[in-house]
């Protein structure tokens, strides 16, 4: 091969890669957990399980990336905004978390999680929105089902947090606000569940007595 | 001046001599009237009292037990109605005649049936009656009549009427032979209800038969229709015959007395109400109403090496398992029987097959047809044999069997036909018996048994060989390796059994690749779009971002 060629082959390579190059867009990674700060120590008597999940999330909020409604009936996913794990893991962590923190003789786990044995209550959530929208606020909807024993009810919850500042990382702790709201209205309902609430607890107590 | 004047003048101008003048005077002193009012008097009462006093019967009876003349009265529903008042013997001495009065405002009930009967003390199947004339005396009871002709002279009735005279109801005659017979005043029954009485018996010593004069009340009278069927209900039944035990109990009304019972059988139309007198047969128990009386019968004899022991007269015949005849006669009063002792001997069954039981019409021309049938099988092997009808009872039945194989010729016995004979059941299974002895026999029982004896032997020597096999060491090491691999393969299907670590990872790694795959379709979708942009690449847009509410 002449050296001639070769330097033509080297000039055309270096165009087309100076033809594709472009300004280059940082990536983003969030995380509910680490939202949701550290846990605090929990140590009480068991009197009953109650296992959060399955975590049931629509399709576009089913991406690494994270999704915002751009209009009224129009979702964008993010290309440079990404959760940092599965969003129904790290949801169930967090509101297993934070229901834990709100149920006096409940051992709250996650589905998978360290427990596997057979609990008394259940809670499976299915989200409809988990996302902000173009109307500077964050959304979180859907239903949950408590299973105690052989009572299966169903709740709807819907609620809505004001964006006050621009960004993801902003959207991130409005969306870890609404499910801390979400966390107390399911421990409400459990408190009053025949197999998991407080007369449950009750009992255990006055056994240990 | 008057006469007397002129008169006591004369007398006093002529006192000595007055002429007395006579006069008629009545001939018939009124003093006379009196007798005659009362001859009239008389008269009148004489004539008031015959004229009052009703008419005069004569009634004969066998005897005067118990009547006085002048005291004996005549009793209708317990109202005096006239009195006996001459009591005196036939002209032939044969009988009694009583002069009886009967009170003049009863005299219509004098008509041509009307009867009379003395009432005293009786006992009879209807119970006692007539106590009351233990102490009061005999009276006679008269039943009024329903002619229009009235009458003057009665034959009393030497017992009292079952049925007064003019009682609404049917009368029906009855008739029945065998040994069961009724007596006047045994219940007719219906469903257990007495509807009626048996009125009179009378045996017809010609015909050998009972005939019943028997009265149904109404409304009951309107059961009897032209498909009623009567039978003997009296005491109780039992009898044993081929078909096992029948067991028969009647009402307690006729348990100990007699009666007749009444009804249309089952399955049959209730046929049309009689209304005039009518003749039924009584047959001698219930199931009987339903045996149809057929005219037309055809005779065989059936000669048998073997016992009959248990066959009795009246045995069922079959044919296929369906009733076609009876047996009429065990006995052995043939002259061409001889003695039993003879080796060749055969005892007689006679039989009586019915045409109509086979399927042919019950007439004349349908028994000839069928009997040349029947005759005709027996040349082509029909047989009879005799099958055991009951167990418990140890009654039998005669067996009319087709053996294609074995055809006989025509034979006569006594005249009669004759269907040949097989051995009965006993014998049938005997004979297999010995058919089974002799294939017996001629199995090769010896080349069987040494045939036996190798198998066993090489048996034997096969569990010998498998004993080593299993005892070798090798053996049991492969079984040792069998069983390890099992033990793992345990232990694999634990270690991925829902809720392990290892089931956790797969589905980890499951969702892992799926967030991927999700991930991997945009830019599949923009190098679809845009091919260039894996070289060039595409351009980088700004996403959208969340922005907060502006004040």
């Amino acid at each position: 091969m002449s050296r001639a060629r070769v330097l033509f082959i080297g000039l055309t390579l270096v165009s087309l890669t100076a033809c594709g190059s472009s300004e280059v867009v940082d990536d983003h990674y969030y995380s509910l957990v680490l939202a949701a700060g550290v846990p605090a120590d929990d140590v009480e008597d068991v009197a009953a399980h109650l296992v959060v999940g399955p975590i049931e999330l629509p399709r576009y909020l089913s991406g690494r990336g994270l999704s915002m409604q751009v209009g009224p009936n129009r979702i964008e996913s993010a290309s440079h905004h990404f959760w940092a794990e599965p969003l129904d893991e790290a949801i169930a962590k967090v509101l297993a978390r934070d229901i834990d923190e709100r149920t006096d003789g409940i051992e709250v786990e996650r589905e998978s999680g360290r427990w596997t044995g057979d609990a008394e209550c259940r809670v499976r959530i299915e989200f409809d929105a988990f996302h902000p929208t173009y109307q500077s606020q964050v959304l979180v909807s859907g239903r949950y089902w408590i299973v105690s024993g052989d009572a299966n009810e169903r709740r709807d919850f819907s609620l809505s947090r004001r964006l006050t500042t621009d960004g993801y990382a902003n959207a991130v702790d409005e969306l870890r606000d609404a499910l801390q709201a979400l966390a107390d209205q399911i421990a409400g309902d459990i408190r009053s569940a025949p197999t998991c609430g407080d007369d449950a607890a009750a009992s255990v107590a006055a056994d240990q007595t | 001046m008057t006469a007397d004047a002129e008169t006591k003048q004369n007398e006093a101008e002529e006192p000595e001599h007055v002429e007395a003048r006579v006069s008629e005077g009545p001939r018939i002193s009124m003093i006379w009237l009196v007798p005659i009012v009362a001859v009239l008097i008389g008269l009148w009462m004489v004539y008031t009292h015959w004229a009052g006093q009703g008419p005069l019967v004569e009634i004969t009876f066998e005897n005067a037990a118990g009547i006085e003349p002048d005291r004996t009265k005549i009793r209708r529903r317990n109202v005096e109605i006239g009195e006996v008042l001459r009591v005196r013997l036939s002209e032939d001495a044969s009988h009694v005649v009583l002069d009886v009065r009967i009170q003049q405002e009863n005299a219509d009930l004098l008509r041509e049936d009307t009867s009379f009967w003395v009432v005293r003390p009786r006992v009879g199947p209807g119970g006692i009656s007539g106590l009351g004339t233990l102490l009061s005396g005999s009276y006679i009871e008269m039943s009024p009549g329903a002619s229009e002709e009235s009458a003057r002279e009665f034959e009393g009735l030497e017992t009292p009427p079952l049925t007064p005279i003019g009682t609404p109801g049917l009368f029906v005659t009855l008739d029945s032979v065998g040994n069961k017979a009724l007596q006047a005043g045994d219940p007719i029954l219906f469903n257990g209800l007495q509807v009626g009485t048996i009125e009179y018996v009378h045996f017809n010593s010609q015909e050998r038969r009972t005939y019943y004069n028997a009265f149904v009340e109404a409304p009951y009278d309107r059961l009897i229709t032209t498909t009623t069927q009567f039978w003997f209900s009296a005491g109780l039944n039992i009898e044993l015959s081929a078909d096992g035990v029948l067991f028969e109990v009647p009402p307690l009304t006729t348990l100990v007395g007699g009666g007749v019972s009444f009804d249309v059988p089952v399955g049959q139309p209730l046929g049309e109400r009689i209304k005039g007198r009518a003749f039924f047969t009584i047959h001698p128990r219930e199931s009987s109403i339903y045996e149809r009386d057929y005219e037309q019968s055809l005779q065989y004899v059936i000669l048998f090496e073997d016992s009959i022991r248990g066959l009795r007269p009246g045995a069922p015949v079959e044919f296929r398992g369906v009733r076609v005849g009876e047996v009429l006669r065990t006995d052995i009063d043939y002259e061409e029987v001889g003695n039993l002792l003879d080796a060749d001997s055969m005892i007689p069954v006679l039989v009586e097959l019915v045409p109509a039981r086979f399927g042919f019409e019950d007439d004349e021309r349908a028994a000839m047809e069928a009997e040349a049938q029947i005759d005709d099988l027996i040349t082509r092997g029909l047989h009879g044999g005799i099958g055991m009808g009951n167990l418990l009872t140890g009654r039998k039945f005669v067996e009319l069997q087709y053996f294609e194989h074995e055809p006989h010729p025509e034979e006569t016995f006594a005249g009669i036909t004759v269907i040949p004979s097989v051995g009965g059941q006993v014998g049938r299974l005997m004979d297999s018996v010995a058919d089974t002895v002799e294939r017996l026999n001629e199995l090769p029982l010896d080349e069987m048994t040494t045939s036996a004896l190798n198998a066993l032997d090489q048996i034997t020597a096969t569990l010998a060989e498998m004993e080593v096999l299993l005892t070798d060491e090798a053996t049991q090491n492969i079984v040792q390796s069998l069983d390890d691999t099992l033990l793992q393969f345990q232990g694999l299907a634990e270690d991925f059994s829902e809720g392990s670590q290892t089931h956790e990872d797969i589905q980890r790694t499951m969702r892992s690749l799926e967030q991927t795959l999700l991930e991997l379709e945009p830019v599949l979708r923009n190098l679809r779009q845009r091919p260039n942009s894996l070289i060039f690449g595409g351009p980088d847009d700004e996403d959208p971002e969340p922005q907060g509410a502006r004040e």
